[in-house]
């Protein structure tokens, strides 16, 4: 009974902490990226201001599809936290026994397919071709990420979310081939499971005008930006446990909160990385983009099969 | 919010609200992505390095009007493309603001003839006008805070835009329309 409880708190937990720091991220790459190209930037907290503001907007349903609108509008988010349950953040995954990396897969790419809804459900000529656009990367570029989990599971011999968000890539006697490539791949496609710079083609700007987010308007508009946000930091999240997971052997008063802190420094870190390579960065054209995939794809499927013979 | 509007008399709750949605609103003023002639290089100008408008967190340049909250009127405005911006700003969700910026399109500026609109305020209610041919970035950002410190006095308990188009306005504008189509000016 205890344990139920302690997963319900968990969870909560992880969901408010993602909630209340995914703006901030925003913010700090918002606010980098304006000193990068050497402005002031907005202040910190200016997302905040953002999605307040939109909660408080008038809500046109002007698409094609009002429900399927806003049916996407709150699975987005939904998935999104959802996932955010399952992630181990700084303490042990709340929803251990309750879920398996499958699952993750599963929500992970039921991301994906919400950006896609919205886009099919407004309707108009842009949201179309970003909503094309998006299918296009996510069928090249969703395995990716699932291989990388399935290493870690081959090499734990475990769908656990536990061992198998825990560095288990790395898992092997000597040199850990397949995990390496992983991570390699991982670096290089991460822009484009956040949806930032270089491969944010499926809602670019200037050309497509937010592509599938474009009939949206107030506070669904702001749920979108939220899942975004939260995305952000999920996937950070997800990487740090996944490749550089060290410091985990900590014990929980003292040394647990030592870890706790690293693991969030550690997020902060790729945040900044993934926001200093958006900054510095034009964007691909889908073409370009979906080539860059298929190579990815390929070293992927390559460590996969390192990884099944014990590399 | 709209279910809220007109609901309500000012009451303790209401304020608090009031005063926070009044900052994130203020803070967070999306304006349209749109220019109509000369006075739009200013404005692009306002969001480079040199002057950044994001420091009044109006840097989100919204390209689509079902996201922005501000249209900047920049410039003339022509008869033939008032009814576009009179379309795009009834396509605004509410509550929704706008600034005229530059004599164009506050006046008419230096083109009184058959084929340009008068000042924008003849077709969608303005907040603020900007004056200068071009106004320097810093006029619009100082046109920028005064609509900030308008935004203060809202409340979510009223219409967010009172000001409407009056008939005999509308009529105007659709004669001078017709006038500039059918190449007769009377
Ligand atoms: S006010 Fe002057 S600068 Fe602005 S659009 Fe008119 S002519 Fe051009």
């Amino acid at each position: 009974m205890s344990s139920v409880i302690w997963r319900i708190v968990g969870g909560v937990l992880n969901v408010g902490i993602v909630l209340l720091v995914a703006p901030l991220g925003q913010g700090v790459l918002r606010k980098v990226t304006a000193r990068v190209q050497s402005r002031q930037g907005p202040p910190l907290w200016q997302p905040y201001f953002d999605l307040l503001k939109l909660l408080g907007k008038e809500d046109i349903e002007s698409g094609e599809t009002p429900r399927m609108q806003r049916f996407a509008a709150y699975l987005s988010l939904a998935t999104v936290l959802a996932v955010a349950c399952l992630v181990p953040m700084g303490f042990a995954s709340p929803m251990n026994g309750a879920a398996d990396i499958i699952l993750l897969i599963y929500l992970l790419t039921l991301c994906g397919i919400c950006t896609l809804l919205a886009g099919l459900a407004a309707g108009s000529t842009y949201s179309l071709v970003g909503a094309s656009r998006e299918m296009m990367s996510m069928i090249a570029l969703e395995p990716v990420f699932a291989i990388a989990l399935i290493v870690g599971a081959l090499h734990t011999g475990s769908f656990r979310l536990d061992t198998v968000l825990n560095g288990s890539v790395y898992g092997t006697a000597g040199v850990p081939w397949s995990g390496l490539i992983m991570l390699a791949v991982m670096i290089l496609s991460f822009q484009a499971f956040v949806q930032r710079v270089p491969f944010d083609i499926s809602e670019a700007e200037t050309e497509l005008m937010e592509g599938p987010l474009m009939e949206y308007s107030g506070p669904k508009l702001a749920l979108f930006k939220y899942a975004q946000m939260a995305k952000l930091v999920i996937y950070s999240a997800l990487f740090v446990r996944m490749f550089v997971p060290w410091g985990a052997g900590f014990t929980f008063p003292l040394a647990g909160l030592v870890f706790w802190a690293m693991f969030w420094a550690k997020v902060a870190v790729v945040v900044l990385v993934v926001t200093l390579v958006a900054a510095t960065h034009a964007r691909y054209r889908i073409d370009q983009a979906i080539r860059f995939f298929a190579g990815m794809f390929a070293a992927a499927l390559g460590a996969l099969v390192l990884a099944s013979y014990g590399y | 919010m709209s279910w809220l509007q007109n609901k309500f008399e000012k009451n303790f709750m209401i304020s608090t609200v009031d005063y926070v949605f009044n900052w994130a609103r203020k803070s967070a003023l999306w304006p349209m992505t749109f220019g109509l002639a000369c006075c739009a290089i200013e404005m692009i100008a306002s969001s480079t390095a040199r002057f950044d408008i994001a420091r009044f967190g109006s840097e989100v340049f919204r390209p689509s009007p079902r996201q922005s909250d501000l249209m900047i009127v920049s410039g003339t405005v022509t008869l033939k493309m008032a009814p576009i911006v009179k379309r795009i700003y009834d396509q605004m969700p509410e509550p929704k603001w706008v600034i005229s910026m530059g004599a164009c399109s506050s006046v008419g500026g230096p083109f009184n003839t058959y084929a340009v609109l008068q000042g924008v305020d003849r077709i969608v209610p303005v907040d603020v006008y900007v004056i200068g041919c071009p106004p320097r970035p810093e006029n619009l950002f100082y046109a920028l805070l005064k609509l900030q410190d308008k935004i203060d006095t809202m409340s979510l308990a009223k219409r967010p835009t009172e000001v409407r188009l009056d008939e005999s306005m509308m009529e105007n504008f659709k004669r001078q329309v017709m006038v500039a189509q059918t190449m007769q000016p009377k």
